[in-house]
Formats: C-alpha cells, structure tokens, sequence
C-alpha cells in the first residue's frame, strides 16, 4: 500500500518537474531548430526538425558575414575574463589583508566594502558617465573592466573572507616561521587555499558581467567594442525582418554559454550552492 | 642542543594581560611541558617563544643569545602545530624540503636532511604522496618531519596530538618520548592533556590565567602539588576534595579526627587522590555507593558520604559493590593534603 | 577560531596590509562609491548658462510635481511595484517548491533538472526577450497554433503590444528566466537543513507535506529574506535590460512597461522626443537609490529583529 503510494507521489512529484523542464527549454529547442531552416519551413513548420529541404543555413551566413560577431563575441570574452581576473585577484588580496590582520579601522574598511552588495552600481551612472568621459575612456573595454571589478568586488571580497577566516591560522605560521614574506605567503599558501570558493564567486560575478545590456550600451557603445549582449541587440533591431538570420543571431549568441554551461555545469552548481549556504 | 630562557616576559593585549612576567629557564636537551587549561596563555607564549607573536615586556635568549627581536626563520627553532600545517599541494618529499629550499640550502644537503628526516619517522615510503592521501598520524610525522630537517635549537610543539583519535594519541606519544631520547633536542611542548604531560615531560610547567602555578618533575608535581588547582589538574581521576576543619592540631571531618598536623586553625580543604583509598573497616569515611563502574582490572566507586560529600575511590578489580550499599573507606595519613581557604598546600610531612 | 596574527618586526611598518588593501578599495571606490555619491550631489544642481548652479531640492520638487515627470515618475515607481510584487507572488513560491521538491532525498535525476532549470537565467537578456517576442509573435503562428491545439484559439492576443497586457507579459518573460536564482539559493538553504531533523519528525509521525510547512520553512525563513530583497533590488535595477530590449527606450506601448530603470535611462540619455538632462537623471536616479535605501534598511531591520527573537 505504502509502495503504491510512493510511486504516485514520485509520478506527481516528476510530473511536475518535468513540465517546468518543458517549459524552461522548448524556447531554446525551438530557436534552435530553426535557425535552420529556411523561411518557408520556419513559418509553415515551426516544430519541425531542420531536415531534407527546410534545412538552410541562410540565417548563421547573414550574421556572420553582416555583422562583426566573432569581434563582439572577443569583446565579451576580454572584458568578463579580464574583469573576473581583477574581481578574483584584488578581491582575494583584500579578502587575506581583512581576515589575516589586525589594524586599527579593519571592520570599517571590512564593512565598507562589503556594502556595495547591496547598493547597485547602475545608480551613479551619470557621474560614472562623466568620470569615464573625462578619464578619456568612452567606447573602451576598459572602462567596461573598471566598472565590472568595481561592481563585483564586494560580494568578492564578502565570500573570500568568510572562507578565510573559517581557515587555521597555523599553515600561515608555519610558512613564517620557514622565513616566507608576507607577499609570498599570500600567492604561494593563501590564494591556493581559496580554490574551493572560487567557482562560487567566478558564478557570481560571470553571469552579470556577461549577459549586461546597460553599461556596454552606455559607455562604449561603438562598433569597435561592442558586447555580444550589445550586438544582439542591435543585430535584431536591424533585422527584425529577416527571420532566419535573427534565428541565427540568437543562437549564435547562445550557443557559447550552452556549450561552457554543460561542460562546466557541476562545478558551478556546486559553487553555487556551498556558496549560497553561507549567505 | 641550546638553553632556552625566558626573562620578565609579559604579554597583553590591550588592557587585557595573558601572560604575566614569565622567569623560565629550560636546560639543555630538557624536553618542558606547558600544560593549563584553555585560555590559561601556554600556546600564546609557545608562539612567543616561535616569534609568532611579539613580547610586551622581556626578553628570550636560545643559547644565552637573545631571540625576541628576530623574525621566526632566524631564531632557531622548528614549530609543530596542532593541525599538521603541510603544504597542500606540495608531496611529502617537498614539504620535508620546503623551508631549505627557500633558504637556498644546497640541493645535496637537502636530500640529505629529509631523508634522514624520512628514516627516523619511518616516512620513506610516502615521499611522493600529497597530504590528502595521507593519514592522521602519518601526516603528524610529516609535521614532525618537517621540524627534523630545520635541524633546530628548539623544537615547539603545539598541542600536535590534539586532533588525533584516542589510540593513535597513545601510539604517537610514546613515538615523541622515543624521538626525544633519540635526538636529544631542547623540546617545548603545549598541552592540555594532564596525561601527555605526565608521560612526556622532564618537567612540567602548570598555567592558569597566564600565571604560572607550579614548576617541578612530574613526579614532585603529583605527589607536591603546590596548590588546590595543580593538586586537582594532575592526576586521573581527579583528587578529591572534602571540606574539613583544622583546629588544636587536628584536622577533622564532621567528627571523625584522622589525620594531626599543626597549622593554623580554620576551614580547610582535605585532598585525596582516589587510588589513595582504600575499603577498610575501620575507616573514617563512611557513606553510600552511588555509582560502581568496574572496568575488569580496576574499579571506580563513586561515594556520597554521610554529611552530604561526594568522593570518588579507585579500588582494584576484586571489589564488587552495589549502588545502595554503605560502604566504609580509609586513608593513608601521609597521602592526603591539607590546603588552606585561598588554595595554597599547608603541610608536608 | 581565527584569531588574527600579529606578525613578528611589528615595530616596522606593515606596508603589506595597505598593498593588499589598495588596488581593491581604490577601484571600489572610485568606480563604485564615488559614482554614487556624486549622482546623489549633481541631482541638487541644474544646468544654467554653461555652468551647474545649485538648487538645492528643486530638482526632486520638479520630479514630483512637475506633470511632465511627475507623470513618467509615478508611472514607472507603479509599474515596478507590479512587477515586484508579481516576482513575489509567482516566481519566488514556484522557485521554492520546485526547490522543494528538488531537494527530496530519494528523488532520481535532480542533477539534470538542476541543471535545466538554472538554464534560461545564464542566457543573455537579450535573448531570452527576443525568443519569447518571436514566440509570442501574432506572426509566426507558434502561439496561436499551439493554443488553437489546446481549444483556446480565440484567447490569443499580441499580448506584448497590447497596453493592457504588455506589463504582465514582460514580467512573466522575466519570471520564466530568473527563477533560477532564487531556486538555487532555496535549493541550497534547503540542503542545509541536518538530515537528523527531518527523521526526528518523521519520527514524531509528520509527513512529506507537513514536514515541509511546519519544519522546513521555518528553517529556511533567512533564506526567504534574503531572496525577498534581493528580488526587490534587482527589480528596481535590472529589470531595465529585459524591457528595454523587448519593448525599446520608451517602454511601449505608450509607456506601459515604463519602470524606473528604463526612466531613469531616458532622463539622463534622452530618446527620440525627449532630450537628456543628466541632472535630472542623477535626480531619477537618486530617487531610486532611496526606495532601495528603504527597502534594504526594512531588511536589515526585519533581519535584526528576528536574531534577536531566536537569542532569546
């Protein structure tokens, strides 16, 4: 009786889940499939499989010849990269110097970082806008960089110095006392130490960074250093039209994240849950 | 080998003292146990002593040369801590060798020391293991290792058997005792287990609150303890401690006059050690068994007396008494110690 | 458990600690903090002949009162109260009980499913409006044919150009990406929670259902807080992307999924008709900087409240 019971509720539980599933990815199915097909097949057949003479590839031709994607995809790729590099270096550095420390004003400066989590940065946009006019850095990457570090610092330095201080004291000693400089124990015992955290800030500083409309629109919105978000953007503003090809823009600008996610998918569950088990 | 002294050392932190105008001198080869409760100061002035932390007054000499201005790879000493502190991502090989690397030590001569090292503590078939392959105990020996091969003046250690399971605790202490005889170094060594102090130590040194309250040979501190607290931290079970009253030349529990000695009058506190009592007839404790434990070789009686005191009795594992029974106890006169109201020993006899 | 070291040398300078310090703090600060700041001082001037006069609170008086703004202001302020009470209502629940279920121990296949289902939140914002705008499309069918399938063919409307519709449907778009989040934060809160409990009242003889109201939900209430306000910042500040990318700088139709962000852009940037004026910006944006003010400090007061209830 018991068993039976069971296997209902399992049914009804799965039921469930699988229909959010349905839900979560018929949209992506359904760009994918057909930005490959041809316009007829698109509109006629929207389910159908791209095969036989629906099959065209129309749409990936005009994007990646009308439009510079490999250029806003490289410009995505530098600035979340190299944003995620200063986020993970300068944020661990100052995660070691609050938690290792003792100085006079250590909780102020410890709680003064802390509290952009909750204050997002979009709100000093204008004076960001002017500060990046007058620094001589519109339409860069690197203003974009600047403004990314800056954005993901705090919940950086928030995750890094909760670890560290969990952390015994007694391997920074022990590399004292065989003579190691303050610098050497961080880079050499410290930051390999926070290598179980580190998916889980990568996770939480990535996704925003990535997928960010407002501050490649704002400050570097020229050709030359567009975002993918950015040039999807624009792409389909142009083209709305043209079905295929703006098929094809979505997917392209989907497809790399796709991939990254499944080979990466474990550990960024898992970053993300022990992560968020702390907050 | 060297000497290791301390002299008006005193620590504190803020307006908060924790150690308290430390004199210690620890001979040549003397293997010291600092031993207290948690927060009584012991590892803060091992770290002292490793230059971990800095001295607010005095000053500590390593062979009559003065140390406390230096920074911990200088001073000739080797530390043990009580997490094992190996470097992750390093082999056991290169953790033995690490501190020589960095030192710029010659390559032959570090070979030469971390096998050495490997020898002595039976290492050589884990050399190219990381830490996480490696067991508790194995990974205290690499700990150990790791001092060997500094080749100090001092060996520290911290409390390095804590996180080891009971029996192992057994096995790697007596592995200490061995490498000490062996290698004859200048040990200091931090615990809270009375045990390990007793086993380990040339001498102890007994902490409370940053104060030091006795230090002797294992030996004197058991049988002369110094005051109420040391009386009651060396030995296992704990001594008992009954009220009791000293008057005339007597002292005396409820009526019963057992032991004379002549002090001055007052209320006092009666020590007895638990194996110093014995199921005896014509004995002056009498009571009722309110717990039995037999553990086959010995047994523990726990006693509640007739004015309401409870004691404990360590009794050989003939006896069998049951919980309810009256029961009649006595005591050697020149076992027990007498101390007074503030905790001091009053009498020797 | 870990006391801070005190190195050894102390008498020397730790120039170390303000090395390790400074790269941090100096691009927090400027790039961050000084932004803010700054915005916050500029909405108390305006621009007159070349030069920016101040005018104390003038500026904030003009966003109320004046129809112009006061208009798109209070418009914005109630489209985004819909929106936030809507992703409490809807994604945050559905968030949990998937949550819920994902975290039954006996269940098979909840790594896929994790993985699935934090899916739509990586994808870019762009994208994810611009699928559902094809998919919700009078012109491609896809909808109206699937409804017609399901007999509801006659219920089908261009929902995102209709006023009426377009706010509600924008917000469901933006349900259906970001439930992930507040899953995983749910999923991980839930995971937490000691196997011994959950036994001890399966023992006291409560059920799957029960268990989960009665002693899982009260465990996890921090968790709740935490997803409350991150849901209210981010749908004051975020939602601009979604809608902008769907609906364009003006929020159409007519203005009907204006929210702050999205005012915010066009005070300072300007669109088509309306010029920009970035002192009024910093005002729009001022203004958004203290409703989230108000919104964390209820938090953290509500946060300070219930510790001291559970000390007690």
């Amino acid at each position: 009786m018991r068993r039976t019971r069971d296997h209902l509720t399992s049914t009804a539980i799965h039921t469930v889940l699988i229909a959010w599933t349905l839900l979560a990815l018929f949209p992506l199915v359904l760009i994918l499939i057909n930005s490959l097909k041809t316009r007829k097949a698109i509109f006629g057949d929207a389910l159908g499989l791209p095969t036989g003479k629906a099959l065209s590839f129309k749409g990936y031709e005009s994007v990646l010849t009308n439009s510079d994607f490999p250029l806003f995809f490289s410009n995505s790729l530098t600035v979340t990269c190299v944003s995620l590099f200063f986020i993970l270096l300068f944020g661990a550095m100052a995660a070691h110097a609050v938690s290792e420390y003792e100085f006079k004003g250590n909780t102020l400066i410890s709680l003064y970082l802390i509290v952009g989590i909750m204050v997002p940065i979009r709100l000093g946009t204008v004076a960001l806008l002017n500060l990046i006019v007058k620094l001589g850095l519109t339409n860069t990457l690197t203003a974009l960089i600047l403004v990314y570090t800056a954005q993901g610092l705090p919940i950086a330095i928030f995750i890094f110095s909760e670890f560290l201080r969990s952390v015994s004291r007694e391997i920074k000693d022990s590399a004292r006392i065989d003579g190691l400089s303050e610098y050497r124990i961080f880079f050499e015992v410290v930051l390999p130490l926070v290598r179980p955290v580190i998916a889980t800030v990568a996770v939480f500083s990535m996704i925003p960074i990535w997928n960010d409309l407002w501050f490649p629109l704002i400050l570097s919105p020229g050709e030359e250093t567009r975002t993918v978000t950015l040039g999807v953007q624009q792409f389909i503003g142009q083209y709305t039209v043209k079905w295929g090809s703006v098929l094809a823009a979505l997917s392209v600008a989907i497809m790399p994240v796709l991939v990254m996610y499944i080979i990466f998918s474990r550990q960024l569950i898992r970053g993300i849950t022990t992560g968020a088990v702390k907050g | 080998m060297a000497t290791l002294a301390l002299k008006s050392v005193k620590k504190a932190f803020g307006d908060t003292t924790v150690i308290q105008n430390m004199e210690l001198t620890v001979e040549n080869g003397e293997l010291i146990v600092f031993v207290g409760p948690s927060g009584c100061g012991k590892s803060t002035l091992l770290r002292m002593i490793a230059g971990l932390e800095t001295l607010t007054a005095g000053e500590i000499h390593i062979d009559g040369e003065r140390i406390d201005h230096q920074p911990p790879s200088n001073r000739g000493i080797a530390m043990v801590f009580q997490s094992y502190a190996l470097y992750p991502h390093k082999n056991v090989r290169g953790n033995l060798g690490f501190s020589l690397k960095h030192a710029g030590v010659d390559k032959t001569e570090i070979d030469k020391r971390v096998n050495v090292a490997a020898d002595i503590l039976g290492l050589q078939d884990l050399m190219d293991r990381k830490p996480r392959e490696l067991s508790g105990g194995q990974r205290q020996r690499v700990a150990i290792g790791r001092a060997i091969v500094r080749e100090p003046k001092v060996f520290l250690f911290d409390e390095p058997l804590s996180n080891l399971d009971a029996a192992l605790r057994v096995h790697m202490r007596v592995e200490i005792l061995k490498l000490h005889q062996r290698l004859k170094n200048t040990m200091v060594y931090v615990t809270h287990d009375q045990v390990e102090a007793m086993t380990l130590a040339d001498r102890i040194v007994v902490f409370r609150h940053g104060a030091v309250e006795q230090v002797g040979t294992p030996l004197e501190l058991y049988r002369h303890p110094a005051n109420r607290f040391v009386a009651g931290f060396i030995g296992s079970p704990a001594m008992n401690f009954l009220k009791a009253h000293c008057g005339s030349g007597h002292v005396t529990l409820n009526e019963t006059v057992f032991c004379s000695r002549q002090h001055t009058d007052g209320d006092v506190t009666l020590g007895i050690r638990p194996e110093h009592l014995k199921v005896d007839v014509h004995g002056q404790l009498h009571g009722e068994v309110q717990v039995f434990e037999h553990l086959g070789g010995e047994a523990f009686v726990h006693l509640t007396l007739d004015d309401g005191q409870t004691l404990v009795a360590k009794l050989d594992g003939e006896h069998h008494l049951r919980p309810g029974e009256r029961c009649v106890l006595g005591i050697d006169p020149r076992k027990c110690h007498v101390f007074d109201s503030t905790g001091l020993r009053i009498c020797t006899d | 458990m870990n006391t801070k070291a005190t190195e050894p040398g102390r008498t020397k300078r730790r120039w170390y600690i303000l090395v390790f310090l400074a790269p941090a703090t100096l691009i927090y600060t400027i790039f961050a903090i000084y932004p803010i700041i700054e915005s916050l001082r500029l909405s108390l001037y305006t621009a007159g002949d070349g030069q920016a006069s101040f005018i104390g609170i003038a500026n904030y008086l003009k966003l109320l009162g004046e129809p112009y703004w006061a208009d798109q202001f209070w418009n914005a302020f109630k489209n985004n109260v819909v929106l936030f009470i809507m992703h409490m209502l809807i994604q945050n629940p559905i968030a949990l009980a998937l949550a819920a279920l994902l975290s039954i121990p006996t269940l098979k296949g909840t790594a896929i499913y994790r993985t699935v289902f934090f899916l739509p939140t990586l994808l870019s914002v762009v994208v994810v409006g611009f699928i559902w705008q094809l998919i919700l499309s009078p012109l491609w069918g896809v909808t109206p044919d699937a409804m017609k399938a399901l007999g509801l063919g006659q219920w089908f409307r261009p929902w995102l150009g209709l006023e009426s519709s377009a706010l509600v449907t924008v917000t469901l778009i933006s349900i259906w990406q970001y439930v992930g989040i507040p899953l995983m934060l749910f999923y991980a809160a839930l995971l937490n929670i000691p196997e011994e409990t959950i036994e001890a009242a399966r023992i006291d003889g409560l059920n799957g259902w029960w268990i989960f109201w009665k002693v899982k939900l009260p465990l996890i209430l921090p968790t709740l807080g935490l997803v409350a306000i991150l849901t209210y910042i981010g749908n004051f500040t975020a939602s601009f992307d979604l809608i902008y990318s769907i609906q364009g700088g003006l929020a159409g139709p007519d203005f009907s999924t204006d929210v702050m962000g999205t005012f915010l852009f066009r005070s300072f940037f300007g669109f088509q008709a309306q010029l920009g004026d970035q002192y009024m910006g910093a005002t729009v944006a001022s203004a958004l900087f203290f409703i989230i003010l108000v919104g964390v400090g209820c938090y953290l007061f509500g946060v300070q409240r219930k510790l001291q209830r559970y000390d007690s």
